[in-house]
């Protein structure tokens, strides 16, 4: 049996019933926004579902995860090398002021243990991580693990609905202009797609903003993730209240990533439908809506999904430059703010939860092709 | 003509067959995209190159009475005392509200008086003293001019000063202007620098091509100081593009700034295909211990979210650098991030090629290890890297405008595209005067051209693209 078939004898309505008591549980707990749970609830429960469905699936994804931990310690090496190399210490600065002596910065140094060369810190970190202290940041005086799971949910949940809305719009697009190739569809799409891919995110956030200001004044959030008033308003409330305030970085990430999709999405399908099995599925007397959506559609996918593993990266890229610009409280604006003051924890905490991110990305995005393609093995 | 001739002429071969270059170049003609893209590209690269040339005035230049002065519009003609005549000028501006930066023309009998030294990267060209009422004139002019230049009450340069008024306020032309040849400044050192003025009466500044503005050294040459910029108005006040915060005129930083943002695409790519092609020539070529080391580093970059890893990298040197090693910095942090893409497809075509007869030969001729991947393998990839490299710049034009959009990059008083769009972070200023968003659209334009030459590049040059 393949992957799919043994997926499609799930009982779904099994699945869906635990899934919302999941999301709401999620919810009431943890009180995140709304899509956040949503996500991550689809995730485990893809995850138990695989595990459950094929033992090679579970081995694979072991076998990567193990991967993960040189990758993970180089990562958190080449953090410290790069803070040793930069001139200074967070501490330089209270050097400076005459109201603080220099023993307790001394001492400072020698609690935080930035007296001790590089290598034995690196070994010292290693040591306390494993046991699950990420360290201290200096600069907000919370634990680093804290600020930084709070900052990437953040910045998780802007990435994946940015995903969704490039991936949820460049499809179609992608399927209209290749039915409609060179006809005035495709060629509007191709120029949107050439205007999307040239224009950068920094400079469409800050037009939009513009925008914004001139045509509604105050009407829609432009920065910012929270209204002033958030925390006076009800979970639907702030529920709403952040997804007003998601738009206008989705939109600014969403459309970076689709001017590429729609080409690409356009080229596969224009190659299936030269295919000699879809001239046969014509011959036969099968509607345009079939053969597109039934027989051309389902192998135009496959390559895309190869794709989404390199999406995530210049996603959640893009993502770390809206953040900055638009002010909305993610793991970008955390590390940029972290090493301009050489908060050496929290960059490095940072530095490791973006690769995390970026490898369970990437996963994913394997497991997804080897679901949906039977020609892919995984071993 | 041999037999072989005539058998080539009957069947349309001609005799010398076409290199792989002519081949390709033609193939690009075709491509109609490709070509807008390069003549877009080239227009670009030329102005930047011709920046101190094109821009009215200079990089550094600015006044700062004139903050966010709006981009000047230009009016072809002139009623003047001999009628209606194509005379382009461009109205002079005053500040009315310095809260609010807003501007007023300048009332029709004015007097302005504007330094207008010779010397290179001194702050001259700008409104010294201006008044627009007749009785205050003299006295007004007079003041500004002393307190400007620091004349004795006494010197040679004041009466010169007030008789050139006396007689500008005598012209019956309303837009008379009167150059002025004062005594040189002697500086501490005891250097003679020769220094100038302009008196000019009305509110119109002229506008002509190959005017005489701001004195600058052409491609920062010695030997080639001059005043003469393509277009400009002798009187100042033109601002095609209006001005910065500090009263700097945007049309000259963008067309400096083009320098940064557009050579740092075309170096930057060039030496991480250099880097990527060294490194991944050697572990294809060497494999085992050498090839693990290297794909197990690349494996380590390329997972970290990238621009991340440009913050982190850029962290890690000095904030306060001089502009050229900025410059530098930045390409080099850019060429670190970049290589390992690829890195990773030139090992996997060096793999192929390594065992290919023409390498074993090689080998068989005893040349070196580096000897055979530089001059027997990597020549193989080469088509893959042109078409590479073209298609890497615009990300490092991002990049570069990137890292100085967050202030990391280059810092003023240098210019770049993304430095300029700094000033975009502020909503307010952007909603005051958009006319500061103008650096973006040329960032969109130069990695739209990129794009638009690298497909044609791409369509051309792939032995695989059908065509």
């Amino acid at each position: 049996m393949t992957l799919l078939q043994r997926i499609q004898g799930i009982n779904w309505k099994a699945t869906f019933a635990l899934d919302l008591v999941f999301i709401v549980l999620m919810v009431t707990v943890n009180g995140w926004a709304l899509p956040t749970a949503v996500v991550l609830s689809q995730a485990i429960f893809w995850l138990l579902r695989l595990v459950w469905i094929s033992p090679t699936l579970l081995r694979f994804i072991l076998k990567r995860l193990l991967h993960m931990i040189p990758i993970l310690l180089s990562v958190i090496a080449i953090g410290f090398l790069l803070i040793q190399l930069a001139p200074g210490d967070i501490f330089t600065q209270m050097q400076l002021n005459p109201n603080i002596r220099p023993s307790d910065i001394e001492n400072f140094r020698r609690q935080f243990g930035l007296d001790q060369p590089w290598y034995v810190q690196f070994v010292l970190y290693v040591v306390r991580a494993v046991q699950g202290n990420f360290g201290f940041s200096i600069q907000w005086r919370v634990p680093v693990f804290t600020l930084v799971s709070m900052r990437a949910w953040n910045t998780i949940m802007l990435s994946v609905t940015a995903l969704a809305f490039s991936w949820g719009l460049s499809i179609p697009m992608g399927i209209l202009a290749s039915t409609k190739q060179y006809k005035w569809q495709d060629q509007t799409i191709s120029v949107f797609a050439f205007i999307g891919l040239a224009i950068p995110n920094f400079f469409l956030a800050f037009l939009l903003q513009f925008a914004l200001t001139r045509l509604a004044p105050g009407a829609w959030p432009i920065s910012g993730m929270r209204s002033l008033n958030h925390e006076n308003l009800s979970a639907i409330g702030q529920f709403f209240d952040i997804a007003r305030h998601m738009v206008l970085p989705v939109f600014v990430i969403g459309t970076s990533g689709m001017a590429s999709l729609t080409r690409i999405m356009r080229a596969n399908m224009l190659d299936i439908l030269n295919q000699q099995y879809i001239v046969t599925a014509k011959a036969k007397g099968l509607s345009d809506r079939v053969v597109i959506y039934k027989h051309a559609l389902r192998n135009a996918i496959n390559p895309m999904i190869t794709i989404l593993g390199f999406q995530i990266a210049s996603i959640m890229s893009g993502a770390a430059l809206t953040e900055v610009v638009l002010s909305w409280p993610g793991l970008g604006s955390l590390i940029l703010s972290a090493i301009t003051s050489q908060d050496l924890y929290l960059v490095i905490g940072s530095l490791i939860y973006g690769s995390i991110l970026l490898v369970i990305g990437n996963l994913i995005a394997d497991i997804l092709l080897a679901v949906v393609d039977p020609r892919v093995r995984i071993s | 003509m041999s037999n072989q001739d005539t058998l080539s002429v009957r069947e349309g071969i001609s005799e010398k067959s076409d290199s792989i270059w002519t081949h390709n170049v033609r193939r690009f003609r075709k491509h109609t995209l490709g070509k807008i893209g390069l003549t877009i590209l080239l227009l670009l690269y030329l102005s930047a190159l011709f920046a101190d040339f094109l821009s009215p005035y200079t990089m550094r230049w600015g006044d700062n009475r004139k903050p966010y002065h709006s981009p000047s519009t230009i009016n072809l003609f002139y009623n003047g005392p001999n009628g209606r005549e194509f005379r382009p000028f461009a109205y002079e501006y005053r500040i009315a509200n310095v809260a609010l930066r807003t501007y007023d023309v300048v009332p029709e009998h004015t007097v302005r008086a504007i330094s207008f030294e010779n010397r290179v990267n001194v702050n001259e060209m700008r409104v010294v003293a201006i008044e627009p009422t007749d009785s205050a004139r003299r006295t007004t002019i007079m003041n500004g001019v002393v307190r400007h230049y620091r004349f004795a009450t006494d010197s040679e340069d004041f009466f010169k000063v007030q008789e050139a008024l006396a007689r500008l306020e005598a012209d019956p032309n309303p837009d008379a202007r009167i150059m002025l040849e004062l005594s040189p400044s002697v500086s501490s050192s005891g250097v003679e620098n020769p220094r100038s003025m302009v008196l000019a009466k009305g509110n119109k500044n002229f506008l002509s091509f190959f005017n005489q503005g701001v004195r600058y050294q052409f491609m920062g040459w010695r030997w080639a100081t001059t005043n003469i910029h393509f277009f400009g108005s002798r009187t100042g006040g033109y601002f095609p593009l209006g001005t910065d915060s500090t009263g700097r005129d945007l049309a000259s930083r963008l067309l400096h700034g083009a320098r940064v943002s557009l050579t740092v695409g075309l170096v930057g790519a060039a030496i991480t295909m250099i880097i990527g092609l060294l490194i991944g020539g050697i572990a294809g070529y060497f494999g085992g211990f050498i090839d693990n080391l290297l794909m197990r580093f690349s494996e380590v970059l390329i997972s970290i979210p990238s621009l991340y890893l440009l913050f982190a990298l850029r962290s890690a040197l000095p904030v306060d650098l001089d502009s050229g090693r900025v410059y530098i910095i930045i390409i080099l942090i850019l060429s670190m991030i970049g290589w390992t893409g690829v890195a990773r497809v030139i090992r996997g075509q060096v793999l192929s090629i390594k065992n290919e007869d023409f390498v074993l030969s090689a080998r068989t001729m005893g040349l070196g290890h580096l000897k055979i991947i530089v001059r027997h393998i990597l020549p193989s990839t080469l088509s893959y890297a042109i078409i590479n490299t073209t298609l890497l710049i615009p990300g490092y034009i991002l990049g570069e405008s990137a890292l100085s959009l967050l202030g990391l990059g280059i810092t003023e008083p240098q210019s770049s595209w993304g430095l300029m769009l700094a000033v975009g972070r502020n909503f307010r200023v952007v909603n005051d005067f958009p006319f500061v968003l103008v650096p973006g659209f040329f960032i969109f334009l130069a990695i739209l051209a990129w794009n638009f030459f690298g497909d044609g590049i791409r369509d051309a040059f792939d032995p695989k693209s059908k065509h």
